[in-house]
């Protein structure tokens, strides 16, 4: 059987969605429900979340998560196109049923436009060719298109083993960080936006454009005693590791006011490299460190070549 | 350390979201978003960098996203031009190697070594590498300043002669390298280039006639003619035209049967309407291998160029003859076009002393 449906996809959905609670997000429905849509037949969800939007106070955000369990072997392009159709259609039906509505009242509040499709292929350590055949494949997917303000716009992502990895690898540094500093020291930093009208915000939750961007800002309090507290700027960079690279992400904190006299800068990166990065290491630090900052130290973050036992473990 | 390139200031959100919607075709815009995992579903583009503009990218994302904006690609088409002088110490690669130490260049303009290739028949020919910058005002700052980069070859073709063809990514690119060897090699330097303006409407027709007779070399053979672009006289404000399906299979035949192209009855109202060929995407096959090849050839007007490039290379398999993409080599690319670009400057030099000879 190509896809791992039973035991192993229920499994699946009950670990990317212990990732997901890790990232602050709140499990609105029990897993594998089915629900009632416009259509007045029924449909599956593997799992419903929402969070509280770091760019967007004003509402939270609802995301229908379809968690897909895969070998890469029987793995066809035809597949991924129709999962994007299939959960573009789902949430259209869903979001305008009445009955939905009644089912989960306390998602009236909630933006009802995000779906999330995680694959696990789990045995994608014996494909790395793999990697880049997927991208071709997400590339090929003729998306649902529409004309203007007569449809609302859905926002679908896709999630594979790669992102899921390095998740878990950001949330897990996160709540190291938070272990050894304190309790929810370390939140995530949403920057304001004049065009947008939203104000700076400072949460615990990750919302899902940090999950798709290349650099995560966040900002850790440390208790100096007597109520005085201390501040890091840190960052969690997932980007390439050349010096035009950092010129680039140093621009973007400076942007974004993440580069304080007063306060300490932490770079946690992603990608290791770290025969090559050791040779520029020193001019990447002087790079920041042109800019004063208290200081600048770059760090690795724990990295995964599978599932986190966090994930796995109930 | 390695090379730190200063102008890497992070765009805004407004910068990203008004070039991924103005300068940024919807099928980059899309393969932007998909090949990350991100799908907007019912979006007009607007809307769709709308949502992109909500990421934040690393440094190799935005410049995908410049390149696409200023419509940069791999596959560079190749101009050229000839450089002429009376004085006998007149030598451009010179001129260029002594410019490449001094500090009299323009900001933003730097010039790489020049190296010294043999070809088989023992002729000798120099190659360089430019980069500077195409400033852009008016435009939002992230796109403001562009920095290019080309490369050149110099190939000495008589006395005080220098043909020097430019692998642009743009044609603007060959431009800015003419202006450059002009000022900078001396005063009487003349410049000549394949030029659309000199030609009638009549014969920009015979030119790209003549280019699907003997544009390629001999072991390539035309089968049609993909794409004729035409315009009303000789402004550029004039709309560009594309003749359609039906026209181009008569053009094609009547080149393949050896006509001449200005008999057909199509082209010879566009003549007599005052049409005048600009561009052509001539198809030719392999004669021993099953390989096709597209070329375009196209006269530019602004800015004034003339480029050849290779629009598609393939591979043809089987019974059903499937075609797949095939790779040519750097080497064989610019070969191929340097051919192709010296057949048209010879086939442009003929109909040139035809017209003299006409007018005496």
């Amino acid at each position: 059987m190509p896809e791992d449906q039973g035991v192993n996809g229920g499994r699946w959905t009950d670990e990317v969605s212990r990732l997901f609670k890790k990232a602050g997000w709140e499990k609105i429905a029990d897993s594998n429900i089915d629900v009632p849509s416009v259509d007045g037949h029924q449909h599956g969800i593997d799992a419903l979340f929402c969070y509280e939007d770091g760019f967007n106070p004003k509402m939270k955000q609802g995301v229908f998560l379809e968690a897909k369990r895969y070998s890469v072997n029987s793995f066809q392009k035809k597949k991924l196109n129709d999962w994007v159709h299939k959960l573009d259609e789902k949430i259209r039906k869903l979001r305008a049923s009445q009955e939905f509505l009644e089912t989960y009242p306390h998602i009236t509040d909630v933006k009802l436009v995000n779906g999330v499709l995680a694959i696990w292929f789990h045995d994608l350590n014996l494909h790395p060719e793999f990697k880049d055949k997927f991208i071709q494949y997400l590339i090929d997917v003729d998306t649902p298109k529409g004309r203007g303000s007569k449809f609302i716009n859905l926002r679908l992502f896709v999630i594979d083993n790669e992102k899921i990895l390095r998740l878990a690898s950001l949330l897990h540094t996160v709540e190291q960080w938070n272990k050894d500093k304190g309790e929810n020291s370390l939140k995530f930093y949403y920057p304001s936006s004049a065009r947008f009208g939203s104000p700076v915000q400072e949460t615990s939750t990750l919302n899902l454009e940090y999950i798709f961007s290349q650099f995560v800002l966040a900002k850790a309090k440390t208790s100096k005693g007597n109520n005085e507290f201390e501040v890091t700027d840190v960052v969690f960079y997932f980007g390439r590791l050349d010096v035009n690279s950092f010129v680039r992400l140093r621009e973007a904190l400076l942007a974004y006011d993440m580069i304080n006299q007063q306060n300490s800068l932490i770079i946690y990166k992603y990608i290791r490299q770290a025969d090559e990065f050791r040779k520029i290491q020193p001019d990447v630090i002087k790079l920041f460190e042109d800019k004063y900052p208290k200081n600048v130290a770059i760090k690795d973050m724990e990295t995964f070549n599978d599932l986190p036992t966090w994930m796995i473990n109930e | 350390m390695q090379q730190v390139n200063t102008n890497l200031k992070y765009p805004t959100r407004y910068e990203v979201e008004q070039t991924l919607t103005d300068f940024c075709t919807r099928v980059f815009v899309d393969k932007f978003a998909q090949s990350r995992g991100i799908f907007i579903t019912k979006a007009i583009q607007d809307e769709l960098s709308e949502h992109l503009s909500g990421f934040f990218f690393e440094h190799f994302d935005i410049e995908e996203i410049r390149d696409a904006a200023y419509k940069r690609n791999s596959s560079n088409t190749l101009a050229g031009f000839v450089v002429t002088s009376q004085d006998e110490a007149f030598d451009p690669i010179q001129a260029l190697d002594a410019l490449r130490g001094s500090n009299d260049l323009e900001k933003g303009v730097v010039l790489g070594a020049i190296v010294e290739e043999v070809n088989t028949d023992g002729s000798k020919q120099f190659k360089g590498a430019m980069e500077y910058v195409d400033k852009k005002p008016g435009r939002i700052e992230f796109l403001q300043e562009e920095i290019r980069r080309f490369d050149y070859t110099i190939k000495p073709i008589g006395e005080n002669s220098y043909q020097i063809l430019v692998e642009c990514q743009k044609s603007n690119d060959a431009k800015v390298f003419e202006n450059l060897v002009k000022k900078r090699t001396g005063k009487d330097v003349r410049s000549e280039i394949i030029d659309a303006d000199i030609l009638s409407a009549k014969n920009t027709i015979s030119f790209f006639d003549e280019l699907a007779n003997k544009g390629m070399p001999t072991e390539w053979r035309l089968i049609e003619v993909k794409q004729l672009i035409f315009r009303k006289g000789k402004s550029e404000n004039e709309e560009a035209e594309e003749v359609d399906a039906e026209e181009l299979s008569g053009i094609t035949q009547a080149i393949l049967d050896g006509n001449n192209l200005r008999e057909n009855k199509f082209v010879k109202q566009s003549e007599e309407s005052g049409y005048r060929f600009t561009a052509m995407t001539y198809e030719f096959e392999h004669k021993n291998h099953p390989l096709i090849i597209q070329i375009r050839a196209e006269f530019k007007s602004r800015p004034k160029v003339f480029e050849v490039g290779i629009h598609d290379f393939k591979h043809r398999e089987g019974l059903q003859a499937k075609t797949t993409k095939a790779e040519l080599s750097d080497r064989e690319e610019i070969e191929l076009k340097t051919y192709i670009w010296q057949r048209s400057k010879e086939i442009y030099k003929a109909i040139m002393s035809q017209k003299l000879e006409k007018d005496e």
